[in-house]
């Protein structure tokens, strides 16, 4: 049923509500202006007795509640922030100084209504994401679609998603094709194009085309959920230093009604002591490194970044040496045709006949080439084919044999190598690649060179970490060291250590560590989990969908992406420096306070009005987090 | 031992976050209470034989903040 606000009855419950979402603001301008009437007032000598009853009032208004939380407090034996605003608007009017009473609680109260609100900003960062996440599922069973909630959705359903919805499970694409954005994800705003066969994230979007989906893990089980649950985990999670300033505060604030009372007895001035108690709050302090963390940790879950809490945030701040695997996180992986050199013939022959010969092989370096060679032409007719273990592969071609391999294979066939060959051969060796010879009867008609080669983001990585702050930048390689190096040269990589094995990697990493740098481990989180455990921060790449990726590290990259790894380290290291500004700002404002009461410049209002404005700045100073982006 | 996450609405400023937490550590049959002031939420381990949640929302309650979410 429609609500009625024309009925009586409805307005006061309208009233109600607005009370209840609005009081903190409602009770502040309410004494606000019960100030600035008695002070007109005041101001006129119009009446004294009335401007000081409007100001006894305002205390009222604003301290209520305050004292009421104190109270609530002292039940428990608790002594509070409330409790030593309280005493001090009590003890100021006491002694007569009802215009200070006044603006103390107002400030206070102005103050935590302004602090809730920008709080509630920042921890919106997170809220923003858990919206994304999907509600509904259209589930296809015996032909009919059924709308259902998406926690509902058993493991095996057939889910159907069309153009512009939102996908609500995490599965395979079993019909359709669509480009998705992953951007809940992975953090990356550009569409990716799916077809059969690839998997799905719950919470990302099917941008045009239609999907039909198998489900594998639906509701709490899904990426996009554990990824939320992380993130909440890791805002909760105190760093170090956060932990003691807690313990501290602990003990502050009784330690602070004693000293103000013995300041009492010392100098016989109320005043001094009543304004230490409210601007020995600890507020700004208490807030500086938590506000800090959850605006980092809040950015970069937005990036696709998981940080896994305060203390690996401020670890990751302070990373020297970022170690990478070579395999699949500097290279591709796959071998691709770097170069073709042709001795005699066309180049377009040469390959033909090489892809033909090779499309037969299974060897992993005959893929690239069967590959490349597809896009020259259809490949011709072969008979005969066989394969020399190690050595290379033979067959016939349009009445010839050809042969494509190694120098070993030519030598046994009595092809003979000349120095043109050789030195060719051995000047890209020395790149790191591998030549493969190509014979047509007994005569060279070129080499075909493969390699790995550097993923694309991989080029400018090491100047982008330097950029960031790193120091030093490793690479680790089961590979042989020619290509190991002629890698690391390429990417400009500092130090490389080549065939390696497991175990190898954990010793690198453990040198480093007593070296005293700070360590990152970067990899895919499975193979390489015991040296990202050794390291102090273990970073893997592109985790979306693997859990025990997601469990391990301290940071994780949704994104197979490199700049992801610049940008998450440049946030940390601006994270770790926000929280240096606020502490310091914190401590010197509070310094600055208590110098300003010794020297009695600083009084009951104008200490909290200082006071309030410095927890205020700590709180925009870590949004101003929220905002960072890698400049590029 | 339970666990329990309560979102709050109120927390207005870090002390009295803590001040909170505190609070329930008093109590009988409450392991720990974790506040978070910047996530504006609480995780209370506690033993269930001694307290139950009704009981802990109450001593929530009289502290002057509201539970907006509970896990």
């Amino acid at each position: 049923m429609e609500p009625d606000v024309r009925r009586p009855g409805n307005h006061l419950t309208m009233l109600k509500n607005l009370w209840i979402s609005q009081q903190k603001l409602i009770i502040t301008t309410i004494s606000g202006l019960l100030i600035v009437i008695g002070w007109l007032i005041g101001r006129l000598e119009f009446s004294p007795l009335l401007a000081n009853s409007l100001m006894i009032l305002a205390t009222v208004v604003a301290g209520y509640r305050i004292a009421i939380s104190a109270l609530h407090a002292l039940r428990f034996r608790v002594l509070g922030i409330n409790a030593l605003v309280t005493l001090a608007a009590l003890g100021a009017i006491v002694i007569g100084e009802y215009w200070e009473a006044a603006v103390v609680t107002f400030l206070f109260s102005l103050g935590s209504y302004l602090e809730a609100r920008t709080m509630d900003k920042t921890r919106d960062a997170l809220r923003k994401l858990m919206e994304l996440a999907p509600q509904v599922a259209r589930v296809l069973k015996n032909g009919e679609e059924i709308e259902m909630p998406a926690e509902d959705v058993q493991q095996g359903d057939l889910v159907v998603v069309r153009s512009g919805e939102k996908i609500p499970v995490d599965g395979k694409i079993i019909t359709g094709r669509a480009s998705v954005n992953q951007a809940a994800i992975t953090g990356e705003s550009l569409p990716m194009e799916k077809t059969v066969g690839d998997s799905v994230f719950s919470g990302t979007i099917n941008e045009a085309g239609y999907l039909e989906i198998e489900t594998e893990k639906s509701g709490e089980d899904t990426t996009f959920a554990r990824i939320i649950e992380l993130v909440e985990e890791a805002q909760g999670e105190k760093a170090r230093s956060q932990q003691i300033l807690e313990n501290f505060a602990r003990y502050y604030t009784p330690g602070i009604i004693l000293v103000a009372v013995l300041v009492y007895l010392i100098t016989k001035n109320p005043i001094t002591a009543l304004t230490l108690l409210v601007i020995a709050c600890p507020g700004a302090l208490v807030i500086a490194t938590p506000v800090s963390i959850v605006a980092g940790i809040g950015n970069a879950a937005r990036q696709g970044v998981l940080i896994k809490g305060g203390e690996h945030l401020e670890k990751a701040g302070k990373i020297d040496v970022v170690v990478l695997d070579k395999t699949g996180t500097l290279t591709v992986g796959q071998p691709k045709v770097t170069s073709v050199w042709v001795r005699s013939g066309s180049e377009t022959d040469m390959l033909l006949k090489a892809a033909a010969v090779e499309k037969m092989s299974e060897h992993p370096l005959a893929k690239p080439v069967v590959e490349y060679a597809s896009l020259k032409g259809p490949l011709p007719e072969v008979t005969d084919f066989q394969v020399v273990p190690g050595h290379g592969v033979a067959a016939t071609v349009a009445g010839k044999t050809v042969l494509v391999g190694n120098r070993k294979l030519m030598l046994d066939q009595g092809v003979i190598i000349d120095d043109a060959v050789e030195q060719r051969m051995a000047a890209e060796e020395n790149l790191g690649r591998t030549g493969m010879m190509v014979v047509e009867g007994q005569v060279i008609l070129g080499v075909i060179f493969v390699a790995d080669v550097p993923r694309q983001d991989a080029l400018t990585l090491v100047s982008r970490l330097k950029r960031s702050g790193v120091q030093k930048v490793v690479m680790l390689t089961g590979d042989n060291k020619r290509t190991a190096k002629a890698i690391a040269q390429q990417l400009e990589i500092d130090e490389f250590h080549a065939e390696m094995l497991p175990e190898q990697k954990v010793d690198v990493i453990k040198t480093l560590k007593q070296r005293g740098k700070i360590v990152a481990m970067v990899g895919d989180g499975i193979n390489d989990a015991p040296a990202m455990a050794t390291a102090d921060v273990g970073i893997a790449m592109g985790a979306a969908g693997t859990d025990v990726a997601m469990e391990t590290a301290d940071l994780v990259l949704m994104a197979d992406r490199l700049e992801k790894l610049s940008y998450a380290i440049g946030l940390s290291r601006h994270t770790l420096s926000n929280i240096k500004q606020n502490v310091s700002f914190a401590v010197l404002v509070v310094l600055v306070l208590l110098m300003g009461v010794m020297g009695n410049v600083v009084v009951l209002a104008s200490g909290m009005l200082v006071h309030e404005a410095s927890v205020l700045l700590v709180i925009l100073n870590a949004m101003r987090l929220l905002k960072y982006r890698e400049t590029n | 031992m339970k666990e329990i996450t309560y979102r709050l609405e109120g927390l207005g400023c870090p002390d009295c976050a803590q001040k909170m937490g505190l609070i329930l550590e008093r109590q009988k049959g409450i392991q720990k209470a974790n506040v978070n002031y910047a996530t504006g939420k609480v995780k209370i381990q506690y033993h269930a034989d001694q307290i139950t949640l009704e009981e802990i929302e109450k001593i929530i309650a009289k502290t002057g903040y509201r539970v907006i979410e509970k896990r």
